[in-house]
């Protein structure tokens, strides 16, 4: 009864009750305006979290984060234009069907496959991260360090820019989390005679200026213009469209939800691998990028499977899978909670009111998706030009407010600049940010590991599951290696045809 | 072609030559050992260093990678980089009035200047978005939480 009345006591916290509707709406809004991200959104919005109750705060990201999956579907049916990377695929059938005239069928398509995906995704979360957790009580030092290895490198390799700029990206991620006190020795590392350095890089301003500024700026150089959308016209996802759609909806929720535990593939893969799916299994597979229900259906389900599912790593062993997660884990840290076992062993309320809580965010995107459609065409024409400074200004207030100190704008300008030159190097930004995350993490392990083992480096691989995480590295580097080695090869006589 | 090769290479590039650096000279100047001994504890240098020879030579495989599969990109148009130029102008400008006339009288400068000479909005509505968004921040923060917001040396 105790553990009911605590879990009623986290939410049943009027902040909750308003904030949580408010932050699907809003990610439904910021999803559908081509060029905000969320995790632009969820980057900007965090110092603003913190002032809240712990729950609050980590469902209004998770939220913003679920509202913009189904949003990004709504600049992609009406425009062509994906709102957010995990809706390029619903771009395919979606924009043909707005051609026809059925911009509000696919709408409610996709409505449909994003509630249902989500919903699935949740019931995952619940049954698979307690058992996760408990699992995961039985790793060590050494343990964590390979596991926290395997993921860094997982997500290193699927990274767009490959496996070496992805690693290269997260020992970045590493190095700049060095920065600060050394608390084993208390003897500062890089901190070039600053005070304010000496606690480390603030978390907050690295992620803004990462992820927020960059964008902006990009906007600026490329001067994109921006679109007319489609206007929704009145045609409805009917009984006999829901039955024929369903299957296609239940197996992209599953690869959804299977892509989205597994670190580093994220939402715009599962998509991509669910349409594959959804067209090789499918009748009228020639109808597929004419306008086919089933496209979107695909699309859409898987991107929002993931959703909840990137969080089962997330809280049962403490190992973020995507950037949104790296931001989470961040605000954790702020609230004083850290993901992992002792987070099921100690706060076990709240994370049953999270999974209730992550329950009701899903009926909300239903409900808001069906009482937005009539303004969707509205949201969707908002010029940028008019929204980027207001959103610039908020990152500098955002970054001020939790220091109270100008070192946090100027350090997020610095980050903004640094994004800035990765993107031009092409080494990829989220997986700087996962590495800062998991840096102190990383050394902590290896830095206990080697303690017990008085120095002994082959102590790291004793443990069989610490030695099949490794050895699970060590297939994934291979794999991934001997891949862009044969692509590089086999592009070069192709080139080489193409040529003669 | 050698430069927009080099342009191609300049990530792998840069990642060893910051290897190098931190090795040569950031990591021995910046991170000083402890004076006592922790038993066989790696010190606070161990991890830096790793990392730094993980820079070295993922660093330099990554440019000859990319050196051997003659891949080659562009840098931006020129007028992208004057835009590019003017915005981080006007970011700056902002950055460095702040402690003189204030977060909020920076900000809606900021935003207007913004609008107007970096996307070529009219005036009007520019006026009417930066002044409506600062003032409902304004009161958010100043008001409502309590939080206090730079108000520039100019006004004290």
């Amino acid at each position: 009864m105790d553990h009911i009345a605590l879990v009623l006591e986290h939410l049943s916290k009027i902040e909750l009750l308003i904030l949580l509707p408010l932050a699907v709406l809003g990610g439904m809004v910021i999803g559908a305006i081509p060029g905000l991200t969320s995790t632009m959104a969820v980057g900007v919005l965090l110092p603003f979290t913190l002032f809240l109750d712990p729950l609050t705060g980590v469902l209004i990201l998770v939220g913003i984060g679920k509202g913009s999956l189904f949003g990004g579907s709504i600049s992609a049916i009406l425009m062509n234009v994906p709102g957010t990377p995990a809706a390029a695929c619903t771009v395919i059938d979606g924009y043909p069907l707005a051609q026809k005239g059925q911009a509000g069928r696919a709408i409610e398509t996709a409505l449909w496959a994003s509630f249902i995906g989500d919903l699935m995704s949740v019931v995952a979360l619940v049954l698979l991260a307690g058992w996760l957790a408990s699992f995961g009580q039985k790793f060590g030092p050494k343990e964590f360090f390979a596991l926290i290895l395997l993921s860094l490198t997982v997500i290193a390799a699927l990274s767009q820019s490959g496996l070496l700029r992805g690693i290269c990206g997260g020992m970045l991620g590493l190095l700049l989390g060095t920065v600060g006190l050394d608390l084993v020795n208390a003897t500062p590392r890089f901190v070039f005679g600053s005070d304010n350095l000496a606690e480390g890089i603030p978390f907050l301003p690295l992620l803004i200026g990462l992820f927020a500024l960059p964008d902006i700026i990009e906007h600026y150089m490329s001067k994109a213009r921006d679109l007319k959308p489609h206007v929704i016209d009145k045609t409805r996802y009917t009984r006999a469209d829901f039955r024929k759609t369903l299957p296609t909806i239940l197996k992209g929720s599953a690869i959804g939800i299977t892509m989205g535990a597994i670190p580093g593939i994220g939402a715009t893969a599962s998509t991509f691998i669910s349409y594959a799916e959804a067209k090789r299994s499918s009748p009228d597979r020639a109808e597929f990028g004419k306008g086919a229900l089933s496209g979107v259906a695909a699309a859409e389900s898987a991107n929002s499977g993931t959703k909840a599912a990137t969080l089962i790593p997330l809280l049962a062993l403490g190992v973020p899978g995507d950037v949104i997660t790296a931001i989470l884990l961040g605000a954790f840290y702020f609230h004083g909670l850290t993901p992992g076992p002792l987070l099921f062993q100690q706060n076990l309320p709240f994370i049953h009111a999270l999974y209730i809580a992550l329950f009701v965010s899903g009926f909300c995107i239903l409900i808001f998706g069906y009482a937005l459609k009539r303004w969707m065409t509205l949201i969707a024409s908002v010029p940028r030009d008019l929204l980027y400074p207001p959103i610039v200004f908020l990152t500098i207030i955002g970054a001020y407010a939790l220091s109270n100190t100008m070192f946090a704008v100027y350090t997020m300008f610095a980050f903004g600049v640094m994004g800035i030159l990765l993107r031009r190097l092409r080494i990829p930004a989220p997986t700087v940010l996962i590495g800062f995350v998991l840096s102190e993490l990383l050394e902590d392990s290896l830095r206990q590991a080697l303690l017990i083992s008085r120095g002994d480096v082959a102590d790291l691989f004793q443990s069989p599951l610490a030695l099949g995480l490794h050895a699970a590295t060590v297939i994934v580097v291979t794999t991934v290696a001997y891949r862009a080695i044969r692509r590089s090869r086999f592009g070069k006589v192709g080139s080489a045809e193409a040529q003669e | 072609m050698i430069g927009t090769r080099l342009i191609a290479m300049s990530g792998g590039l840069s990642a060893f030559f910051l290897g190098l650096a931190l090795l040569v000279y950031v990591i021995p100047n910046f991170v000083p050992e402890p004076s006592y001994s922790m038993g066989d504890a790696p010190g606070p240098q161990a991890f830096p260093r790793v990392l730094a020879w993980g820079f070295l030579i993922l660093g330099g495989m990554d440019a000859i990678a990319v050196w051997l599969s003659c891949e080659a990109t562009t840098w931006h148009k020129p007028e992208a980089l004057g835009r590019l130029a003017l915005v981080s102008a006007i970011l700056l400008a902002a950055l460095l009035a702040t402690p003189y006339f204030g977060m909020v009288p920076v900000g809606i400068a900021m935003m207007i200047t913004v609008t107007t000479l970096a996307s070529g909005q009219r005036l009007v509505p520019s006026l009417l978005t930066a002044v409506l968004f600062a003032g409902a921040i304004y009161f958010i923060f100043v008001v409502v939480a309590g939080i206090p917001l730079p108000m520039g040396e100019l006004w004290d």
